[in-house]
């Protein structure tokens, strides 16, 4: 009888849990509030943000945290609290950017190499290939020292080797999806192509594709951040958390804060978005 | 076996030439003339037309694209990648010259990561829902969320500044490389140990490892050899792609701790627009990430003859 109960609940270990509500999963509710809270803070900074982030006051410099300036100044007596609030809003607007385009492009192409087969999808997965093939870091760094460093260039550099991952995601979701029987169902009623891939296949790609864009926000975070802190990002006098980090360096002893706000910044951003991602995935697939 | 090989390479061949196309074209991305480019680099005055012209018959900027880059690959096949810009030396030279500290770096780094992810990975499924696998699992979250050049920082003002016990950068002594490898390995120890668990947790309910079991083989064994080399194929992906992402990743953590890698020296390169370091850079090391995948689907079909039959 033990045995028999033992095997009952080994087993039972792989069968589905039935799905919860969203709000069930506690860290998907803390990150996504988490996420809400920075995107507001940051978006909102010309409204939040007490002083101007650029406005500088040599008598005022590296102070620490006092009720005129919160978090205190940095070495050129600019007020931290605003310069994070504006140099999150930048870096949030590029993550913002490249995930849209670079799933725009991947998931168009992914769906089509997916729906269509054949030869469309060996050609196009090639290409796919190849630029997965290619260190995405170096050459981001190469296209925007070639370029020349900008917003812009950024997010092209950065478009370029994040897309192939949704190409990759959104094929492998639907070769599994297109011989599924509802998609069979429908082209059997005689549903034209545009039709099953608006209303059948999409809807079933948008769980999968949440979790990567979430994954990803965090991924492009570090990297920004990175390459800011290389000289490479977002350019000064725009506030940037990598260039902060940077040039508070030579002040690490003096003024630990000014190294520990930026990246105490950086790091829950990419906890939130890594939370989320998560809760997602555990959210959408019972079977983990 | 054979015929899966030969395609395989064929696959890699025909990529790597790709690649090498596009790499070869990133040295028209600069604004304007890359020959005045040159030259204003190497002198840091304008270029005169005489001294751009000149340029262009020396590098054969001269000659329509598709020639200049079947010269350049011919070049580059017999291993002559031309002459860094800012230095004057040859490229493969000045490459070779800092491989080595990066290679070193990356293994070291390697060495720590499987060691420890796989130790850490193997105890937290085994204790399911232990406190130990409770607190691997929260610092994992904040491993991978931790900005590397952060991190770094910490390390520095901790170890080196109030401790005192290592050195805050340069290569003079062994213990220099501590630091530079805990930075590294910190978010690849947590995403292995991560994959290790939750690889583990799936088969330990699988009918072959209770057969294990019931064959009277001890839990130990039970694990080591039967639960984790059934899951040895992802995380020798993973650990593949983990190696060739601090390869080239390493260029923040070798500025910030002034090791003499390659990751430092393209880091100038770039800022100093070398194109011939840059374009030699980025192929040697999609060279790379494509050897180490035909490495790793070579080691799948050696592993599962499902793969390699099929």
């Amino acid at each position: 009888m033990t045995s028999l109960s033992a095997s009952l609940a080994t087993t039972s270990e792989l069968t589905p849990r039935p799905r919860r509500a969203g709000w069930r999963y506690p860290w998907l509710m803390v990150g996504l509030l988490a996420l809400l809270g920075l995107g507001l803070a940051t978006f909102g900074a010309p409204l939040l943000a007490p002083y101007d982030p650029t406005a500088q006051d040599l008598n005022m410099g590296m102070t620490t945290p006092s009720l005129a300036h919160p978090l205190g100044t940095d070495q050129l007596g600019r007020d931290l609290l605003s310069r994070l609030l504006w140099a999150g809003r930048s870096s949030l607007t590029v993550v913002l950017g490249v995930l849209a385009c670079s799933l725009l492009l991947g998931a168009s192409i992914g769906l089509v190499a997916g729906y269509m087969g054949g030869l469309a999808d060996e050609l196009l997965m090639r290409l796919v290939d190849l630029f997965l093939a290619l260190p995405g870091f170096l050459l981001a760094l190469a296209l925007v020292g070639a370029l020349g460093p900008g917003l812009d260039t950024l997010m092209l550099a950065l478009t370029i080797t994040w897309w192939p991952t949704y190409a990759r995601l959104v094929r492998s979701q639907t070769l599994t999806l297109r011989s599924a029987d509802y998609l069979l169902a429908a082209q059997a009623i005689g549903a034209r192509h545009g039709q099953i891939m608006r209303r059948h296949l999409v809807p079933a790609l948008i769980g999968p594709v949440l979790v990567q864009l979430s994954l990803d926000a965090g991924h492009l975070i570090l990297t920004i951040a990175a390459l800011g802190f290389l000289g490479l990002g977002i350019q000064p006098p725009t506030p940037e958390w990598g260039v902060m980090l940077v040039d508070a360096r030579p002040f690490m002893q003096l003024a630990p804060h000014l190294v520990l706000a930026p990246g105490l910044a950086i790091f829950s951003t990419v906890l939130s978005a890594n939370l989320v991602a998560d809760g997602l995935e555990q959210w959408l697939n019972p079977w983990r | 076996m054979m015929r899966f090989l030969l395609r395989r390479a064929a696959g890699v061949v025909a990529t790597l030439l790709a690649t090498s196309l596009l790499t070869y074209l990133l040295i028209f991305l600069g604004q304007g003339d890359p020959a005045a480019v040159i030259v204003a680099r190497r002198t840091g005055v304008m270029p005169s037309a005489v001294q751009i012209a000149q340029v262009r018959a020396q590098y054969g900027l001269d000659r329509p694209v598709i020639v200049q880059y079947a010269a350049w690959l011919g070049q580059v096949v017999r291993g002559d990648f031309g002459y860094s810009i800012r230095t004057g030396q040859p490229v493969l030279m000045e490459i070779g010259a800092r491989l080595g500290a990066t290679l070193a770096l990356a293994g070291l780094t390697m060495v720590v990561t499987v060691g420890l992810g796989l130790a850490i990975g193997l105890i937290a499924a085994f204790y399911e829902g232990s406190r130990f696998d409770q607190v691997t699992r929260l610092l994992a979250l904040i491993g991978v969320a931790i900005p590397n050049f952060w991190l770094a920082f910490l390390l520095i003002l901790l170890f080196a500044v109030y401790l005192q016990w290592l050195p805050t950068h340069g290569v003079r002594q062994p213990t220099s490389v501590i630091l530079p490898v805990m930075t590294l390995a910190c978010a690849n120890v947590a995403t292995l140990s991560q994959l290790t668990r939750s690889l583990l947790r799936t088969v330990r309910y699988q009918d072959y490892v209770r057969t294990a079991r019931a064959k009277g083989l001890s839990t130990h064994t039970t694990w080591l050899r039967h639960a984790l080399p059934n899951v040895s194929a992802p995380i020798l992906t993973l650990v593949a792609s983990q190696f060739a992402n601090i390869a080239t990743g390493a260029v923040i953590v070798e500025t910030i701790f002034a090791w003499p890698g390659i990751g430092n020296f393209y880091l100038l390169s770039v800022s100093f627009r070398d194109i011939p370091v840059i374009q030699a850079m980025v192929l040697l090391f999609a060279a790379l990430f494509v050897g180490i995948n035909f490495l790793v689907d070579l080691a799948y079909a050696w592993f599962d003859p499902r793969i390699r039959l099929a």
